[in-house]
């Protein structure tokens, strides 16, 4: 919020400095540039993105550095922290350290890409019901209604359930229930937006509806859909957790869910095995949330209004 | 937006607090310090019905035991006691048992019990029960008079003792179930009628079931409780808090490592492994011998001496469980000690594994297989499960878990033959004859019934074997034909034994008479008693 109020003085100054360059000015000519700035010039984003950061690459150098397989099991089980392993061990004796760097690799790309199916079906549902409108908006609206009634967890259980605990099964159920909001949310942008002049004068000019959708009204109502789903993915790793921790996760796949998930039941024994992960994903869900809010800022229309 | 970040904040909290929060729901606590109040049973098993004749298994079978009387009751040491039947004679030639029936016995509903119900139910349960060798050699059962029975056999059958059990042969009033309808699904399984020393009450479907005592039961002065209420909570963390609590008195088969440490050490409460003798549970490891490479001995060997048993009761059981060496278990009369002991041996393993023509490939695999599990118990199926995915990594096969939602999924893919190896725990059930011959007779490999021979392993001897000592009476034979079988199966391996499934029973200190038979929990109840002035809290 600091980071809008700050910024709103240049808004003020910049038809001046444009009469005076008749070439494009600068924000307006790159826009992207400028919310990158505003995002850059943001603490919390910085620190959610550090975070992520931090998450996303700890895992990958993890097993050539640290060099344990989490699967293996390196000595007696619940082995408190502090010793050798590090971080003690889990209920068989597997290495908490080694699971946690190799688990996040899982976690984050489940994350991601049940966030990307989110999109794709949200996106395409909400752009279609939004631009045409009428007998079309009613069927998608009908469809998207359904998927929105239905409780999303019990939904996602029953899918894995269904079709076998596989970490693709997981990612895939995940998308499958969560892109409800994102289609609502693509919808409402398009219908305010395929009023608006300059879509008007690109269908005037000519431009049928797969160029209006794609080239000229998604890239205006992109910002919203892009902060939704920097925080779907938050939601998509919290469903993994949950989804694990009721004993849905994938036995072969080692994740932050799995290991909440395997070893609940011995949580009041051995609190690291729960904690741990429990605090990583933790961290993944506040650095992906504080980034979303900063290009949430970052790309606020109003800013953007000004080109 | 704000809406969803806030949410999501939140459900990220929750994730880390949830394993930390176990549910507790209440109820009035049992009063000890008044005889009438409630002996309240703690379980995590739904039973579909209380008819312990034409069900197997331990849901039914603890509510079934307390409704329904038997012919004979066991004591501690395999010894049958009289209970329906004051007195039994069991013919010269083997070919006969007669039972002569206590004359005051009635059913809850007043109806005398007579010879004709004891026919009656030895009929539905021969001819609807899943434990088919039980009662299979009977040919005929007269009803001379009102209370004599002879039940006449095509073979001798040393096993039949046993099979009149509570928890194998409840006495059904022929009166009510006697009228045509289905007994497997007929009403009365779930308002039952029997003459045991509790009455059926009311079951709150997956919530709790009452029973009252029944004042004219036939052993005069008992049952010494008034109530009985079993308490259904699925959760597991939540039966041991109750418990702790002394909302749950009784708490029957405990396996969880954990779970009785941790209420082995609370001063209120006894926990003891005694009472499951009979019961006779092992916790496995079973290849399926109809699957290559499984068919092949060698693998299966290799797969054992890889399996490393000492970690699995030592480290992973935490060693509150026994190994077990064999198909019988150490507390019955047939257990064999001398047997292959599959000691870890990976070297010898790999050996194995090359004469089977398995060579490593280029990343040290040499084959993939998976393993099942049974959900729902960690402790003895799953993380055992997944110890082997390690240990079997290091002879270089690349073991996948596969997770069942739950038990009926497992049961199908199981019985389906559609599994590599999968744990089980299966129960002797007192006589080899009930419960060890099916999972190795070629003659029971039934696709689509679990606990069947589902490893579908054949071997004639086996079979013969097996056959022999079902119909040999004299003890040391008998003893002698089960050693040879014993040796037999545990070197070709269909399984691989892990250990005897640690279970425990958990009484609340101010219960007297404990069933400590072989039978313990699946016995009657009708001795136990809450201790005159043990009330009061802090003891």
């Amino acid at each position: 919020m600091s980071a809008l109020i700050a910024s709103k003085p240049a808004v003020r100054l910049q038809p001046v400095r444009s009469e005076a360059a008749p070439p494009m000015p600068s924000p307006a000519a790159n826009p992207g540039l400028a919310a990158l700035r505003l995002f850059l010039r943001n603490p919390s984003g910085l620190l959610g993105s550090l975070i992520l950061i931090g998450l996303l690459f700890a895992p990958q150098p993890g097993p050539p550095i640290y060099g344990a397989d989490p699967f293996e099991i390196v000595g007696a089980p619940f082995q408190p922290p502090g010793g050798d392993p590090v971080l003690g061990t889990d209920y068989l004796g597997q290495d908490i350290l080694a699971a946690l760097l190799q688990g996040g690799r899982a976690t984050l790309l489940v994350g991601f890409s049940a966030a990307l199916i989110t999109v794709v079906i949200g996106v395409t549902f909400g752009a279609l019901a939004g631009f045409f409108g009428g007998r079309v908006d009613a069927a998608l609206m009908k469809v998207t209604e359904f998927f929105q009634v239905l409780p999303t967890l019990l939904f996602a259980m029953v899918l894995v359930t269904l079709f076998g605990q596989k970490i693709a099964i997981t990612t895939i159920a995940i998308g499958v229930v969560s892109w409800p909001p994102t289609a609502r949310l693509t919808r409402a942008e398009f219908l305010r937006l395929r009023g608006l002049d300059f879509v008007k004068a690109a269908r005037a000019a000519g431009a049928g509806p797969l160029y209006l959708i794609g080239r000229v009204i998604l890239p205006n109502a992109a910002p919203p859909i892009v902060v939704s789903a920097t925080l779907a993915i938050g939601t998509a790793v919290l469903f993994e957790g949950a989804l694990s921790f009721l004993g849905l996760g994938d036995p072969n796949v080692m994740s932050w869910g799995l290991m909440i998930g395997q070893n609940r039941a011995y949580a009041l024994e051995a609190w690291w095995t729960v904690l741990l992960p429990g605090a990583a994903i933790f961290l993944a869900v506040l650095g992906v949330s504080l980034v979303g809010d900063a290009v949430n800022d970052a790309v606020n229309p109003r800013l953007r209004k000004r080109s | 937006m704000r809406l969803t970040k806030r949410t999501l904040l939140g459900a990220g909290l929750s994730v880390l607090a949830a394993p930390l929060t176990a549910p507790i729901l209440g109820l009035p606590e049992a009063l000890a310090d008044d005889a009438t109040a409630p002996l309240v049973i703690g379980t995590n098993q739904v039973p579909r019905h209380f008819n312990g004749a034409v069900q197997s298994g331990i849901a039914t079978g603890m509510v079934s035991t307390q409704i329904f009387a038997s012919p004979l009751r066991y004591d501690d040491q395999w010894n049958p006691q009289p209970y329906l039947a004051k007195s039994w004679v069991v013919a010269p030639d083997n070919l006969s048992v007669t039972l002569h029936l206590v004359e005051d016995a009635v059913f809850h509903d007043g109806h005398p019990l007579t010879a004709e119900d004891v026919a009656f139910s030895i009929g539905v349960i021969k001819a609807n029960h899943p434990f088919q060798t039980m009662l299979e050699p009977v040919s005929t059962v007269e009803t001379p008079d009102a209370h004599t029975v002879i039940i006449r056999l095509a073979r001798p059958h040393p096993a039949l003792l046993l099979a009149m059990s509570p928890g194998l042969m409840p006495i059904l009033p022929k009166h009510v179930y006697g009228d045509g309808q289905d007994i497997k699904t007929h009403p009365a399984n779930l308002r039952p009628v029997g003459s045991g020393p509790f009455k059926f009450v009311a079951y709150k479907q997956g919530e709790s079931i009452q029973l009252e005592r029944f004042d004219r039961f036939f052993i005069p002065g008992r049952p010494k409780l008034a109530r009985l209420v079993y308490r259904i909570l699925p959760d597991q963390n939540s039966l041991v808090i109750a418990t702790e609590r002394r909302e749950i008195g009784m708490l029957p088969f405990l396996s969880s490592v954990r779970d009785i440490e941790r209420l082995a050490k609370v001063p209120t409460l006894t926990v003891t492994d005694r009472g499951f003798e009979g019961i006779g549970p092992i916790n496995w490891l079973a290849f399926n011998c109809g699957k290559k490479p499984l068919d092949d001995v060698r693998v299966r060997r290799a797969i054992a001496l890889a399996a490393n048993r000492d970690f699995i009761t030592g480290k992973l059981l935490g060693g509150v469980a026994k190994t077990a060496t064999g198909p019988i278990v150490s507390g019955s009369p047939f257990y064999e000690p001398a047997v292959d002991l599959y000691k870890l041996d990976i070297a010898k393993a790999d050996i194995l594994l090359d004469e089977a023509g398995l060579k490593k490939g280029p990343d040290g695999t040499r084959f993939q297989l998976t393993i099942d599990y049974i959900p729902n118990d960690n402790d003895q199926q799953r993380n055992v499960a997944e110890y082997l995915r390690a240990g079997l990594k290091r002879i270089g096969i690349a073991l996948q878990v596969r997770a069942a939602p739950d038990f009926p999924t497992w049961a199908q893919r199981v019985s389906n033959f559609d599994f590599d190896l999968t744990m089980d725990n299966v129960f002797n059930w007192g006589d080899p004859v009930i419960g060890v011959a099916r999972t190795y007779l070629s003659t029971n490999i039934r696709k689509g019934v679990i606990w069947s021979n589902t490893q579908q392993y054949r071997n004639q001897k086996v079979d013969e074997l097996l056959n022999a000592a079902a119909v040999e009476t004299d003890l040391q034979k008998r003893k002698a034909l089960y050693d040879e079988f014993q040796k037999i199966v545990v070197s070709e391996a269909p399984i691989a034994y892990i250990n005897l499934t640690p279970y425990k029973a958990v009484y609340d200190k101010r219960l007297t008479n404990l069933p400590l038979s072989i039978w313990g929990p699946l016995s009657p109840l009708d001795e136990v008693a809450w201790a005159q002035g043990a009330a009061g809290a802090g003891r």
